[in-house]
């Protein structure tokens, strides 16, 4: 088991994780990603700019809480791919994460 | 670096597009093009508004020089209006939008598809067709109630000597198509308008 012990880890994994779910085509930020940010801050460890972490998660008295913004190829049904996505991110978290997730929210921002 | 797509006082660069597009404007993402999208930017990638106005622009520079010459045909003097309407809605069609609800029967869960790739897909259900161009579409309805009733209104533009009567109903057909399988959107009218040459498109952007 992979440790993620900070929601930064968390979500740098969550990210890299939907990437490779069948069907999701690209991983958006749920909020604009700030200019200043992307362009002065790598990682150093990681060797990935700081986009990379577009999955957000936050905690909450039930858990996590987490939040995906995706797009999903237009080759199979995008409900279909949407809930892949969901059911990823909760097998995830379970598998990588000493919390549990409360609320998943996963909305479709592009298809095709 | 100017965008070779606009004609002289067509903008592209406005407060508009920018509280649209993430912070970004039509210019800054025509540059992005131009460039061939390299350097690769994060920014833009990882911008779902940002991929939308991308893609309306690509197949804009693709047809315009069609469109316009059926524009030019028309009304010669209004043409650079039709292309201003047309990059000015760029930026309102790619916005998020509201959020459409997709089905799950976990009060947990919560799964949507954004008005802004709803229009995407109607955009895309044009751009399979040749001789067509859609300018701009909307939903009209409750679509954040599930199975509340929506009609989608959808303006286009056709290029020189296009096949109204066969083109209208196939985009009809495709965007019916294309909702069923990508939304759960209870549509019950596609209402389709081809814009009126004879009246200035800066009447009713």
């Amino acid at each position: 088991m992979t440790s993620y012990s900070t929601p930064d880890d968390l979500t740098y994994g969550l990210t890299q994780m939907l990437r490779k779910v069948p069907g999701v085509t690209a991983v958006y930020a749920t909020k604009p990603v700030l200019a200043k940010v992307v362009s002065a801050v790598v990682e150093a460890v990681k060797n990935e700019p700081a986009g990379a972490h577009l999955v957000s998660v936050s905690e909450s008295d039930d858990g996590l809480d987490i939040a995906a913004y995706i797009g999903v190829t237009d080759e199979e049904p995008a409900p279909t791919v949407c809930l892949r996505a969901h059911d990823a991110i909760r097998a995830f978290v379970a598998e990588n994460s000493d919390l549990s997730a409360a609320t998943v929210d996963v909305r479709i921002g592009r298809v095709g | 670096m100017t965008d070779p797509t606009l004609p002289p006082g067509a903008g592209g660069d406005s407060a508009l597009d920018a509280a649209h597009l993430d912070g970004f404007t039509l210019e800054e993402l025509g540059e992005y093009l131009d460039s061939g999208r390299q350097p690769r930017d994060e920014r833009i990638e990882s911008s779902a508004s940002a991929q939308h106005a991308l893609a309306a622009l690509s197949r804009l520079r693709a047809v315009a020089p069609k469109v316009m010459e059926a524009e030019a045909a028309a009304a010669p003097l209004r043409a650079p209006s039709w292309f201003k309407a047309i990059l000015d809605q760029i930026g309102v069609q790619a916005h998020a939008g509201r959020d459409i609800p997709l089905a799950h029967d976990d009060a947990r869960t919560r799964l949507a598809i954004t008005e802004g790739a709803v229009r995407g897909l109607v955009r895309a259900a044009g751009d399979e067709l040749d001789g067509i161009l859609v300018e701009k579409s909307r939903l009209e309805g409750d679509v954040e109630t599930p199975g509340s009733p929506v009609t989608v209104r959808v303006d286009v533009s056709l290029y020189t000597g296009a096949d109204a009567d066969n083109l209208l109903p196939a985009l009809r057909r495709d965007i019916g198509r294309t909702l069923a399988t990508h939304t759960e959107l209870n549509v019950e009218e596609i209402s389709i308008r081809v814009r009126d040459r004879d009246k200035d498109p800066e009447d009713d952007a």
